[in-house]
C-alpha cells in the first residue's frame, strides 16, 4: 500500500529513506506527550493562530515564514510571537524593522502560548521549510478529500447498475428470441402448426404486457412520489448567491485558515455563527487587494460594512426545521467531528452549497454509526456497563446510538 | 393511612350536575364527528359531490403547500460583535426587580440580546434566590406592545427635546410665581432616585414629594412611629419564629415582601428525621388567603371580629406577662378558645414567636406591637434596625393632595409611576382635579387611567432596560442593570427629572456616584471603586451592617385596644385584598399573570365577590350568579363565587381588576373595587367595610380550573400531624412498602436505564401554592396563553398546575383524629350539620406535572409512537410526530397532557388561522414573541404537549459536562419550576447518583408516589404534608 503510494509519488530511493526517517520521527513525536515540543503540535497551533496572516511560502499579511528559523534566533522568535509590542518597545531593531516593513500592522500578542508552544510552531516551520512535512500537510487535506471521494464512490454504483440492467435486458431479449426461434424450429420438426412471430404492436396489445407495464408505471410513480415527497423542504445542493462573493476555497483551501478561526462559536455554542465583520477585518485591514479587480471590489464591501457599522445580510444555507434542535458544540467540541463530515469539502468550494441532505434519516444514520469519544471523555466514565462490554469484547466500540442517540428528545424538544 | 376526604370544589363535593357531566367526559367539548357524518349520510345525493369537493380541496392544498418555494432565510451576524456575546449561548446578568413595594434580586437570562427568563439571585441575603409569579412574568411585560412608544404632548407625538424645553420653561415660570409643585410617586426604594427627586426639590423648592401605594402599609409605619419613634416597617424574621400568629396578614402571598418571608418561613417548616420540629402557624382571617391556607390552625372570623380578636389576644398576653389588660371584648366562643391556645403557645415561645397583623389600621398595628413587645420579640424575630424601606406611602398625604388639587392650589403635578385615578376611592374626582393643574406630566410605562389625563407623557424604560439601585432593607443594596437596548423611544424617568432640574448628568452616573460616595467606603474588600463597582454589578447585591440603636416601646396599648374594640360591626362586611398574580392592578396587562389560576379559587381572567358557602346556600346563590354589592356609597355588579373557609358575614373582592386603560389583556377584566376603599382619617382601610349584597339578573362565567382534570376522589394527597410523624416517620405513608409489591406484580418488562435517570421530588409540606413555578414553566417552555373562553372550556395549557384540595376540619378541635374521612362519611359517623361546616376547611396544595412514569399508560396507546420512553427515564413527546389522536391524554391518570386545540402561537402553516383570544391579548405580536425560548419548539395546532422535565436544561448540562471532560453531578440540572420556587419545595436530579439529593429523598419515609397502586412507577415523588397541630388529650 505504502509502496504504491510511494511509487505514484515517484520518490527517489534516497528521498524514500529520508521520508521514512521523517515519518518515523513524526510518528515517534506523535507518541510523545502533547505538552512537549513537536512539529505536529506546532502544526495544530500554527493552523489555529498563524494561518490567517502568514504562509510558509509567500507573503500574506505578514512575511513568509519559510526558513524564519535561519533568519532569527529561537529566543527572539519566542519573544516576538508572545508579545511583539513589548519587544518593539524594548528597542529591538529587528523587531521595529519588521513592523515598519509590513506597514506597521500590529501583530496580536499571544501571551497564552507557552515557550514550548512557540518552539513547536518553529519545529513545524522547520519541517515545512525543509519540505519534509509537505506530505503530512498534503495528506491532511487529501484525507478530507478522500472522505468526499468515498461518498462520491458510494453513489457511483448507479451508472454501473444501468449498464448491467441494459446488458441483462439485451441478454433476455436475445434469449427470448432464441427460445421462440427454437420453439418454432421444433414445431416445424414435429410438423405442428408454426406460430407466427407476433409483431411489436401485437405484443404490446397483449393483456399480460399491459398488466406488466401498468405495474411498472405504478411502481415508478409511487417511487417518484415518495422520493419527491421526502425531498420536500430539503435543499441539498442549495448554493444561493451571497451578498459578498466570499470564497471558502481561497480562505480555507489555499490559505489554510482554520474553520474555527472564523466560526469560533461552533466549539462553544449551538450556532456555528457567521463571523462578524470585525473578524474579517482582522486580516482584511491589511489584505485590501484581491487576486483580481473583482476580488478587490468584494473586499471593499467588507471595509464599507465595517466603516459604516452595518452587518452583512448573508443568505442562510443550512436550515433545519423549527422542531429540530441541533447543537454545533455537541458535535464539534464533544464529538470531535470534522466540519467536512456534514458540510463537505468546503475548502474546495468557491461558493458554498449544502452538501448533506440534513434529513432525519441522514442524522440518525450517523448517530447509529458514529463512535463517541468514549475512552477519552470523562463524561462517559459513568457508563460502567458499556465500559465492561468494551473490555470484555462484547462490543467493539460505543456508538452514539448505544447511548440513546436515536431517541426523540435528543433532537426534538 | 390517610383517608381524608379531599375535594377540589363544592361542585365536586356536592356532585353537581355540571361537574358530573364534565367529570364523565375526558374532553370538555366533543368534536361532533357523528353529527357531521350523519348529516352527510342522510343527504345521499350530495355525498359523492362532497367527497369530490373535499378531495379536490385536499389535493389543491397539498399541491400549493408542496409547490411553495423554501423561503430564503437570512443570517445576519453582528457588524462588530461584543466580546462577551456568543451567538446561541445565554448570558446571565444580575439585576433587581422593583415594582412599587415588590422587590426581588434576580438574574436575567439574555439570549442573543433578548431577555427571555428571570431567575432568582442566590447572592441576595433577602430573597435568597426565590422568585414570585410576578417576578417570573415581568420579562413578558418588557415586550408589552401597549407600552408607550414615544413621548407625547396632548396625545400628539413630540420630540424629547421639545418636551424638555417646554416642561422646564413651565416649571421655571411656576417656580417664579411661587406655585406649588407635587411629585406623586409610588414607593421608591432606590436611594439614587430619591437623590434625584431631592435635587429636583432643591431646584424647585415649592415641590413636595408624595408617596402613594394603592395597597399601603402606612399604618404599620405610623404605628411604629408612635410606638418606637421610628417611621418604618421593621424587618421580620419568620425563620426564627417557632410560633407565628398572623391576623389578616397574607405574608406568603402579597404582604410587604412575600418572597423574603416565604424563604424565611419555610426554613422552619421543613421536617426530617434529623429535625423533627417545625413552627406552629396560627392564622386569623376572614377570607381564605394563600397564607391562611398554609396555616396549622386557622381561625375564620369576620373582619371586625379579627380586629377584636387582637384585643382578646393582647388581654391574655398582658395578664400573663404582667402588662395591663384592656377592657374585654366579645368574639365567638370557638374563636375565643383558639385564641387562648394561641396565647399559650406564644407565651411558651417568648422571644421566638411572632405576631403579624395585615390590617392597615394604626390601632391594630399598635396592639400587635404591644403584644410583640410583651413577648420579647423585638430584637429577635422583629428587627427595627434592619428595617424594610417600603413603608414610605403616606395615605393621608395622598388624600390631602386630592383635595389640594381639587381646590386648584397645585400648579404642577408630576405623576411618577402612580395611577391614582384608577386606584384611589376618589379616582373620579381626581381625574377632574388633575386637569386643573397648569402643568401635568406623567412618567409612566403606558397611557393608563391617570397618565392619559396628563398634558405631557414622558414614557419610562422597563426595569430590564434601566440602570437603577435599590435599598429594600436598610443596609442591603442591590443594582438594576440594563439587559437590552430600549425597545421604544423611551427615556428613564430619573433622566427626565434630572434634565428638568437642570442637570446634565445621566442617571447611570448618578447611581455610580451614589455608590462611590456612600457605599464604597462601607467596605474594605476592594481598594478601587472600579473594582467595587464591577463586583457589585456582577453580583447584583451589596450588604452593609446597618447602624444599631435600641428601641423601647412607648405605645399606648390601652387606648389602641379600646379604639379597636369600638370597631363597628355589620351583618356583612367587605374585605378587599391584593390579587396574588396581578397585584394592585399594575400587572393587569400581563397575560401570563391573568391566566395564572388564583391559588385558592383557581379562577383566571376575572375577579368576583366570594361569599361564605353557608350564606350562598341560605340565599340561593350559585357560582357565577351576578350580584350587586353596595358599600361606602358605591356599588358594583359582579359574579359571586362560593368560597369554603370564608368566615360568616364576610364578602371578599380582589383589587386590581376592572382596568380601563391597561391594555388589551387587562381592560374590562373584572370589576374595579377601589371605590369601596375606606379612609379612616389617617390610613386607607381595606376591611370591615359594611356592605350589602343583592341578587342581580344574569350569570357570568368565571373561568376556573379547579375541577378540570379531576382526579376523581383517588387518594393523591397524604398528610399527617407532627406528633404522629415524631412517633412514626412513615405515618400516613404506610403504603410505601407496597410500592415494591406493585412493581413485582407488573406485567411490563423493566426498562434499561442509562447512568442518568431523572427524578423530581416535591415536598408538599414546603409547597405554599403560590404559582411561581407555573409562570416559570410558561416562560421556560413557551407554554401558550389561551384566554378566558378557552380556560372555561378546560383547554388551558399549563404544563405545571397546582391542584388545591379542601378537606373538612372539626371546628371543635381541629385535630387529626376528628378529621372527616371517606370511611367515616360512609359509616355516617357524622351528623349532617358537622359535614356542612364550610368555614373550617384544611387546604393542601399539590403541584401536578407529567410524572414521567416508568410504565407510562400514555406511551402504550399512541398509535404513532410520538410519546415514548427514553433511557434517561423521560417520557418523551415528539411534537412533529404527533397526529393528535389524544389517546394519551385519555389514558393519563394524572391528567397532565395538554392538547393544542387551536393555533396559539402562529406556528401553523396557514396564516390568520390563530386563536382569536390569544391574538387579542397581544401574545402573537412579533414584539411579544421575542420572549420565546429559542431552545424549545413552539408547538402548532393539533399536537399534544406536556412537561418535558426541562429536557433542554438537561441536555445543556450534559453538553457542558462533555465540554469540560467530566461527569454530570447529581444535583447539577435544575428545572425552571425548581429554581423559581421561593419555598425550595422542588428538588430535581439524577436518581442513579447515590450522592444526589433526590436519591436520598426518594428513600425518605415521607416520600410517596401518586397512584402508585396503578404501578405507573412515576419519576415524581411527593412528600407527606405535616401539620403542626396539638395531639388530642384523652377525653378532653
Amino acid at each position: 500500500m505504502l509502496k504504491k503510494i510511494l511509487k505514484r509519488l515517484k520518490v527517489s530511493s534516497f528521498n524514500k529513506a529520508s521520508l521514512f526517517l521523517l515519518l518515523g520521527i513524526f510518528l515517534f513525536q506523535q507518541f510523545k506527550a502533547n505538552a512537549e515540543v513537536s512539529a505536529a503540535a506546532g502544526q495544530k497551533i500554527y493552523k489555529q493562530y498563524c494561518t490567517s496572516c502568514h504562509k510558509i511560502n509567500g507573503e500574506l499579511v505578514g512575511p513568509a515564514l519559510k526558513d524564519v528559523h535561519k533568519r532569527r534566533s529561537e529566543e527572539w522568535l519566542i519573544k516576538w510571537i508572545r508579545n511583539n509590542a513589548e519587544l518593539r518597545k524594548s528597542g529591538d531593531k529587528d523587531a521595529i524593522a519588521v513592523w515598519e516593513k509590513y506597514a506597521k500592522n500590529e501583530m496580536p500578542s499571544f501571551t497564552n502560548l507557552t515557550d514550548d508552544d512557540v518552539k513547536s510552531i518553529i519545529a513545524y516551520i522547520v519541517q515545512e521549510s525543509e519540505g519534509g512535512g509537505a506530505q503530512a500537510g498534503g495528506t491532511g487535506t487529501a484525507g478530507a478529500g478522500t472522505d468526499g471521494a468515498q461518498t462520491g464512490a458510494g453513489s457511483d454504483y448507479k451508472p454501473m447498475l444501468y449498464i448491467f440492467l441494459i446488458v441483462f435486458l439485451a441478454i433476455s431479449f436475445f434469449l427470448s428470441r432464441i427460445i421462440s426461434n427454437l420453439r418454432r424450429l421444433s414445431q416445424a420438426r414435429n410438423n405442428e402448426p408454426v406460430t407466427e412471430p407476433k409483431s411489436f404492436v401485437q405484443v404490446l396489445r397483449q393483456k399480460n404486457t399491459i398488466a406488466v407495464i401498468l405495474l411498472i408505471l405504478i411502481a415508478i410513480l409511487g417511487y417518484t412520489t415518495v422520493e419527491k415527497a421526502q425531498k420536500l423542504g430539503r435543499s441539498k445542493g442549495y448554493a444561493p448567491e451571497q451578498p459578498i462573493k466570499f470564497s471558502h476555497k481561497i480562505h480555507a483551501g489555499t490559505n489554510q485558515i482554520n474553520c474555527l478561526y472564523c466560526h469560533a462559536s461552533a466549539e462553544k455554542s449551538k450556532a456555528a455563527s457567521i463571523p462578524s465583520v470585525n473578524v474579517c477585518m482582522n486580516c482584511h485591514k491589511a489584505v485590501q487587494e484581491g487576486r483580481s479587480p473583482e476580488g478587490t471590489a468584494e473586499i471593499a464591501k467588507i471595509t464599507a460594512a465595517y466603516n459604516s457599522n452595518t452587518p452583512i445580510k448573508w443568505v442562510k444555507i443550512h436550515n433545519t426545521p423549527d422542531h429540530v434542535y441541533f447543537n454545533h458544540a455537541q458535535h464539534v467540541k464533544a464529538g470531535k467531528i470534522e466540519c467536512q463530515k456534514c458540510h463537505g469539502p468546503v475548502e474546495t468550494m468557491e461558493k458554498v452549497e449544502q452538501f448533506s441532505s440534513l434529513s432525519m434519516g441522514w442524522c440518525i444514520n450517523c448517530h447509529r454509526e458514529t463512535e463517541v469519544q468514549f475512552a477519552s471523555n470523562n463524561y462517559y466514565s459513568q457508563f460502567e456497563k458499556l465500559h465492561e462490554d468494551v473490555k470484555s469484547g462484547k462490543i467493539k466500540a460505543v456508538t452514539e446510538g448505544m447511548l440513546g442517540g436515536t431517541e426523540c428528545q435528543k433532537c426534538h424538544y | 393511612m390517610d383517608t381524608n376526604k379531599y375535594w377540589k370544589g363544592l361542585d365536586e363535593l356536592h356532585e353537581e350536575a355540571s361537574f358530573v357531566e364534565l367529570r364523565d367526559k375526558e374532553f370538555a367539548d366533543e368534536i361532533p364527528v357523528e353529527e357531521i357524518i350523519a348529516e352527510t349520510l342522510t343527504k345521499k345525493s350530495a355525498g359523492r359531490r362532497d367527497f369530490l369537493k373535499l378531495m379536490g380541496f385536499s389535493v389543491t392544498a397539498a399541491t400549493v403547500a408542496a409547490s411553495c418555494r423554501i423561503p430564503v432565510k437570512k443570517a445576519i451576524p453582528y457588524a462588530i460583535k461584543p466580546e462577551e456575546i456568543v451567538p446561541g449561548l445565554a448570558n446571565y446578568y444580575a439585576s433587581t426587580y422593583v415594582n412599587g413595594t415588590d422587590y426581588c434580586s434576580v438574574l436575567v437570562k439574555v439570549r442573543d440580546g433578548r431577555p427571555i427568563k428571570i431567575e432568582g439571585n442566590n447572592n441576595s441575603t433577602i430573597t435568597k434566590g426565590g422568585t414570585s409569579a410576578r417576578v417570573q412574568a415581568s420579562v413578558l411585560s418588557l415586550y408589552d406592545n401597549r407600552r408607550h412608544r414615544q413621548p407625547s404632548k396632548g396625545g400628539a407625538v413630540v420630540e424629547w427635546a421639545q418636551i424638555d424645553s417646554e416642561i422646564t420653561e413651565k416649571l421655571k415660570a411656576i417656580k417664579a410665581a411661587n406655585g406649588q409643585i407635587r411629585i406623586l410617586s409610588n414607593t421608591i426604594i432606590s436611594p439614587s432616585t430619591l437623590q434625584v427627586i431631592n435635587n429636583f426639590v432643591t431646584e424647585y423648592p415649592t415641590t413636595k414629594h408624595v408617596t402613594y401605594e394603592p395597597i399601603s402599609y402606612s399604618a404599620i409605619a405610623d404605628a411604629n412611629e408612635k410606638s418606637f419613634g421610628k417611621r418604618a416597617i421593621p424587618g421580620y424574621n419568620f425563620d426564627k419564629a417557632n410560633v407565628i400568629a398572623a391576623f389578616a396578614c397574607d405574608f406568603l402571598g402579597t404582604w410587604i415582601s412575600p418572597v423574603e418571608y416565604t424563604k424565611q418561613y419555610i426554613t422552619n417548616r421543613k421536617v426530617s428525621k434529623e429535625k423533627s420540629s417545625m413552627s406552629r402557624h396560627y392564622h386569623v382571617e376572614s377570607r381564605l388567603s394563600l397564607t391562611g391556607s398554609n396555616a396549622d390552625i386557622r381561625i375564620p372570623l369576620k373582619p371586625s371580629d379579627v380586629r377584636r380578636s387582637l384585643v382578646s389576644l393582647y388581654n391574655k398576653i398582658a395578664s400573663a406577662t404582667g402588662g395591663t389588660p384592656a377592657g374585654s371584648v366579645t368574639i365567638p366562643a370557638s374563636a375565643e378558645a383558639s385564641i387562648g391556645a394561641m396565647a399559650n403557645d406564644l407565651l411558651a415561645a417568648k422571644g421566638s414567636s411572632l405576631v403579624v397583623c395585615g390590617i392597615n389600621d394604626i390601632n391594630c398595628q399598635t396592639l400587635a406591637n404591644a403584644i410583640n413587645n410583651l413577648l420579647g420579640n423585638y430584637g429577635n424575630t422583629i428587627d427595627l434596625n434592619n428595617h424594610s424601606t417600603v413603608g414610605q406611602a403616606n395615605d393621608k398625604a395622598v388624600n390631602d393632595l386630592i383635595s389640594e388639587l381639587n381646590s386648584g392650589a397645585i400648579s404642577a403635578v408630576i405623576l411618577y409611576h402612580s395611577n391614582p385615578v384608577y386606584s384611589t376611592p376618589k379616582g373620579k374626582a381626581l381625574a377632574d382635579a388633575i386637569k386643573k393643574a397648569q402643568l401635568s406630566v406623567a412618567i409612566s410605562d403606558r397611557a393608563d387611567e391617570t397618565a392619559s389625563l396628563a398634558q405631557y407623557s414622558c414614557p419610562d424604560h422597563h426595569y430590564l432596560e434601566s440602570w437603577n439601585d435599590a435599598e429594600p432593607k436598610s443596609g442591603s443594596y442591590s443594582l438594576t442593570q440594563p439587559t437590552i437596548s430600549p425597545l421604544f423611544n423611551t427615556r428613564q424617568g430619573q433622566d427626565s427629572l434630572l434634565k428638568w432640574s437642570g442637570s446634565s448628568t445621566g442617571f447611570d452616573i448618578v447611581v455610580q456616584n451614589y455608590w462611590s460616595s456612600n457605599l464604597f467606603s462601607k467596605q474594605s474588600k476592594f481598594t478601587t471603586f472600579d473594582e467595587f463597582w464591577e463586583n457589585s454589578v456582577r453580583y447584583g447585591v451589596f450588604n452593609t451592617t446597618p447602624a444599631t440603636s435600641s428601641f423601647t416601646f412607648n405605645g399606648d396599648a390601652a387606648s389602641a385596644a379600646s379604639a379597636v374594640s369600638a370597631v363597628k360591626s355589620s351583618e356583612n362586611e367587605l374585605v378587599l385584598f391584593e390579587s396574588i398574580a396581578i397585584g394592585n392592578g399594575n400587572h393587569a396587562n400581563n397575560p401570563w399573570l391573568q391566566e395564572l389560576p388564583d391559588p385558592i379559587t383557581k379562577a383566571t381572567w376575572d375577579n368576583f365577590v366570594s361569599v361564605p358557602v353557608q350564606y350562598a346556600i341560605d340565599n340561593g346563590i350559585e357560582d357565577g350568579d351576578l350580584v350587586t354589592i353596595k358599600a361606602a356609597g358605591s356599588e358594583i355588579t359582579i359574579p359571586a363565587i362560593r368560597q369554603p373557609g370564608q368566615a360568616k358575614g364576610t364578602f371578599a373582592i380582589a383589587l386590581g381588576y376592572g382596568r380601563a386603560a391597561a391594555g388589551p389583556a387587562g381592560n374590562g377584566v373584572g370589576q374595579n373595587a377601589y371605590p369601596f376603599v375606606g379612609f379612616d382619617g389617617s390610613n386607607f382601610s381595606l376591611d370591615s367595610i359594611a356592605a350589602t349584597l343583592s341578587a342581580a339578573d344574569g350569570k357570568h362565567v368565571v373561568a376556573r380550573t379547579q375541577t378540570h382534570h379531576s382526579i376523581e376522589g383517588r387518594p393523591v394527597i397524604r398528610e399527617t400531624a407532627l406528633y404522629e410523624y415524631k412517633k412514626n416517620p412513615a405515618s400516613a405513608n404506610e403504603d410505601k412498602i407496597k410500592e415494591k409489591e406493585y412493581t413485582e406484580a407488573s406485567l411490563y418488562p423493566e426498562h434499561e436505564y442509562s447512568p442518568l435517570k431523572w427524578y423530581m421530588n416535591i415536598d408538599l409540606n414546603s409547597c405554599i401554592g403560590c404559582g411561581a413555578c407555573a409562570v416559570a414553566c410558561t416562560a421556560e417552555n413557551n407554554v401558550p396563553v389561551v384566554g378566558k373562553n378557552e380556560v372555561a372550556r378546560a383547554h388551558e395549557m399549563h404544563w405545571m398546575r397546582i391542584d388545591r384540595y379542601y378537606s373538612f376540619v372539626n371546628p371543635n378541635s381541629g385535630l387529626l383524629e376528628d378529621r372527616v374521612t371517606k370511611e367515616k362519611e360512609y359509616d355516617n359517623q357524622f351528623s349532617s350539620a358537622f359535614v356542612k361546616d364550610y368555614e373550617n376547611v384544611n387546604v393542601a396544595f399539590q403541584p401536578m406535572l407529567c410524572q414521567h412514569c416508568e410504565n407510562a399508560p400514555c406511551e402504550n396507546v399512541c398509535p404513532v409512537a410520538a410519546t415514548n420512553h427514553s433511557t434517561e427515564g423521560i417520557n418523551q413527546m415528539a411534537y412533529n410526530r404527533c397526529i393528535g389522536t389524544r389517546y394519551c391524554a385519555n389514558n393519563c391518570p394524572y391528567k397532565v397532557r395538554r392538547f393544542n386545540w387551536l393555533d396559539y402561537t402562529t406556528s401553523d402553516s396557514f396564516p390568520n388561522n390563530t386563536a382569536t383570544e390569544t391574538q387579542r391579548v397581544g401574545m402573537l405580536d412579533n414584539i411579544t414573541r421575542m420572549v420565546l425560548n429559542p431552545d424549545v419548539t413552539v408547538r402548532s395546532r393539533g399536537v399534544m404537549e406536556k412537561c418535558s422535565f426541562c429536557v433542554q436544561r438537561i441536555q445543556d448540562v450534559k453538553l457542558q459536562a462533555k465540554k469540560e471532560n467530566r461527569t454530570v453531578a447529581g444535583d447539577e440540572v435544575k428545572t425552571a419550576c425548581q429554581t423559581s420556587c421561593p419555598a425550595d419545595a422542588i428538588v430535581f436530579g439524577n436518581i442513579k447518583d447515590s450522592n444526589s439529593s433526590v436519591h436520598k429523598l426518594k428513600a425518605d419515609e415521607r416520600t410517596y408516589h401518586v397512584l402508585s397502586e396503578l404501578d405507573t412507577a412515576p419519576s415524581v415523588g411527593y412528600m407527606v404534608k405535616v401539620r403542626n397541630i396539638e395531639e388530642k388529650k384523652s377525653n378532653a
